[in-house]
Parts: C-alpha cells; structure tokens; sequence
C-alpha cells in the first residue's frame, strides 16, 4: 500500500514536471520563431502568445479582432517534428478569407483589415502516416500590426 | 527478492508515465460540433479547440492613441501611490492590466521617465502576483537611457507582456491572465474617454475608435463563458452587460447622450477597480 502511494505521488510529480518543461518549451519556441518570421522590424508584436502543442489530425481556432485600416501580419509556425502546418483565416460564418494552401505563402499572410471584424485563424495539423504514431509538437500563431 | 520487487514497479511506473505523457492531447477549453454544415465547401468546420485571444493593453493602447488628437495627459493615470492599497489576486491582477494600459500610453508617447516609473510598479505588483521577469532589466536600461523611439518602446512593452502571458500559460493561471487583460481593456478605454472630455465632436475619430471596441467586448463574452466556474470573472459580468447595452446603443445610432453615458460607465467601472 506504501509502495503503492508513493508510486502514485511519483507519476504525479513527473507528469507535471513533463508538462510545464514542454509548456516552457512551447512559449520559448513561440517568441523565437514566431518573431523571426513575423519580422520585427516592420511589425510590432501583438502582445499575445497563442501557442499550443498539437498533434497530426488536431486543429485549433483562434479568435481575434482586427481594426479597420489597420496593417497586421498573421504567421503561423510548427516545430519540425510536425511535417506540416496549415492555416486558413475564416470569418464568424465560417467562409474562407485565406488559406495558406494556395499560392506560396510561406505560412503568414500580411493584409490590411478594410473593416473591424472578429476572425478565425485556424489552425490545422494534417494526418500523418497510417498505422503511425501520430507526431506531437509546438504550434504558435503571432500576429503584429504595421506601425502608422 | 523484496528488492527486485520493488523494481519491478518503479520500471512499470516509468513506462506508464511515458506512454501517459506521448499521449499529447490540449489543455485547452474544448468545443465539439460534429454537426457542422459541410455542404458549402467554402465554409470551414470548428476547430476541437478554441482560444479566444483577447488583444494586450499595448496593442488596444496603438489602436485608440494613433488618431489625430490623441495626447497625453499624466493627470489621468491611476496614481503610482494607489498600488499599495490592492491586496488579493483580483484587485492586483485587474489593476496590474490598469498600470499595464497606463504604460502603454505613456509609452506610446514617449514619456520616457513616466513610462519607466508604472514600469516599476508593474513589476511590484507582478511580483505580489507571483509573476517574475516580465521587464528585461537591458530594456529598462535604454528606456532609462532614451535609446528607444516610439517603435521600439512597443516592442519592449509587447515583449514584457508575452513574457507575462506566457509565464501564466505556464503556471495555469488562465484567470489571472483574463483579469490583467480585462483591467487593461477598461484602462484604455477610460484614458481614450477622458481624452474626448465625454463629448462626440472634439475628437470623432478618437471616439469612433472608442466605439469600434465593441468588437473586444464580444470576444469577452465568449471568453468569460470559459471560466464559468470563477467567482472573480463572473462578478465582472453585471457591469460588462450593462457596457454591451450601451454600445448597442452607439452602434444604433451615435448619440451626444448615448456616448456620454457610455464614459459614465465606464468611469464607474474603473473607479470601482482602482478603489
């Protein structure tokens, strides 16, 4: 009973310490490659720091506003241990406004919003191989705004 | 015998903690709508996991203080001095937000020396909330130094803030995070009213970007319905339904009454946080 105890109290300990040393690792990979490739010197960061760690068939929906006449730049990035990441910005009905996808996008797609309107950047981590091991891995969306 | 038993179980224990933690999996607040019209290919399904992502203090504080006739004022600011009067994680979270927003329009103008003392007092506060590290101390320096333009101060006062975002990611401290973001949003928008001195025509352009806001506030509600369970996020929602109410008012028509009665509103709000 002892030994069963202290079993469970070691499980505990070491799932938590797992999981806050990938949550650091996740935040740290968001700051370094978000930024990189939202490229600070023409974009001032958001202030916010969506990041996740997803696996391949998962998504995620961000919810976000965006101002009329203001410039922003939306990028997504994964870790290399995920293969692929896409991601399209929809409306509140759900309709298509980009798509990653289509054209070379480089994942991050800079526009200038023409009205206020809340958006969608969905995030999609396609299936990998069958009978695979789905692979596990950071997902970060930043967002920066032109400077007037 | 006894020992190889032993053993046993801590390798058993081992093996399941990996196979626990390569499950992957969200932490997040979930959402399933496996009934989702497909028909039109257009359309997009919703994602299992929803983050809503309200915007930081200096990103609302970029919105309202670009337009023409923004200025500052220092007689606006909640006074350093109140900072000591705020005890327990929800007054020290929402006025963390309200010396955040207050920063960030004193950084927005580059008021050097205001900017770096609601610095410290952040960073007291962040301490009290058990926050460490938001303010790199090499960033404080060129403030202090005045090596930094406008931009630049921005992205100081962004990066802080994702350090802070992200340091209570990591900690699970989601409501923390909503409450500073919260504080941080009504700061703003109290600065921005108090700067159009409550009418619709001295400064149009500030007040439609005041009324423009109604967007966040919809993001809010849909946010706060993730924390049904918080007593500290639900007492915010009398008075935030009472501030939906009077931007629909805006939205329908603006009006020199419906506007000044929105900044009254408002005004109570933050004097009920600042205390």
């Amino acid at each position: 009973m002892k030994l069963f105890t202290k079993s469970i109290i070691l499980i505990a300990f070491l799932t938590l310490g797992y999981s806050l040393s990938s949550t650091a690792q996740c935040l740290e990979f968001a700051k370094v490659k978000g930024f990189a490739k939202l490229d600070t010197s023409k974009y001032i960061p958001d202030g916010r720091l969506n990041s996740i760690t997803l696996s391949e068939g998962d998504n995620v929906d961000v919810y976000k506003p965006f101002f009329r006449g203001r410039k922003y730049k939306v990028v997504v990035v994964g870790q290399e241990s995920l293969k692929k990441v896409d991601f399209q910005v929809v409306n509140f009905q759900r309709q298509v406004i980009f798509d990653s996808k289509k054209g070379n996008t480089n994942n991050s797609w800079e526009f200038e919003s023409e009205k206020n309107q809340n958006l969608i950047i969905h995030v999609d981590i396609p299936k990998g191989a069958e009978g695979g091991n789905p692979k596990t891995g950071c997902v970060a969306v930043v967002v920066g705004f032109a400077q007037k | 015998m006894k020992q190889f038993g032993q053993l046993t179980t801590y390798f058993f224990i081992l093996a399941l903690f990996f196979t626990i933690s390569s499950c992957g999996g969200t932490a997040e607040s979930t959402e399933n709508l496996g009934n989702e019209n497909t028909d039109n290919t257009e359309k997009l399904e919703k994602a299992k996991t929803i983050l809503h992502s309200l915007p930081a203090p200096v990103d609302i504080a970029s919105i309202l203080f670009e337009e023409p006739g923004a200025e500052f004022n220092k007689e606006i600011l909640n006074p350093i001095e109140n900072s000591k009067k705020y005890n327990g994680n929800k007054d020290l979270a929402l006025n963390l937000g309200i010396y955040t927003a207050d920063l960030s329009y004193a950084g927005f103008f580059k008021q050097n020396q205001v900017t770096l003392n609601y610095i410290k007092t952040t960073k007291e506060i962040a301490n009290n909330l058990g926050i460490s590290n938001s303010f790199d101390n090499k960033h404080l320096e060129l403030i202090n130094n005045n090596q930094v333009d406008k931009a630049a101060m921005q992205k100081i006062i962004s990066e802080s803030f994702m350090n802070t975002d992200a340091y209570l990611q990591q900690n699970d401290r989601p409501e923390v995070l909503t409450l500073i973001l919260v504080g941080g949003w009504i700061e703003a928008q109290y600065l921005a009213t108090k700067l159009t001195n409550g009418s619709t025509t001295e400064k149009p352009e500030l007040v439609q970007r005041i009324v423009d806001q109604s967007l966040t506030l919809e993001l809010m509600f849909a946010l706060f319905d993730d924390f049904e369970k918080s007593e500290n996020i639900m007492a915010l929602k009398p008075s935030f339904s009472k501030l939906k109410n009077s931007y629909k008012k805006m939205n329908g028509g603006l009006t020199p009454d419906n506007y000044k009665e929105f900044c009254t509103l408002i005004e109570e709000i933050r004097t009920e946080y600042v205390i």
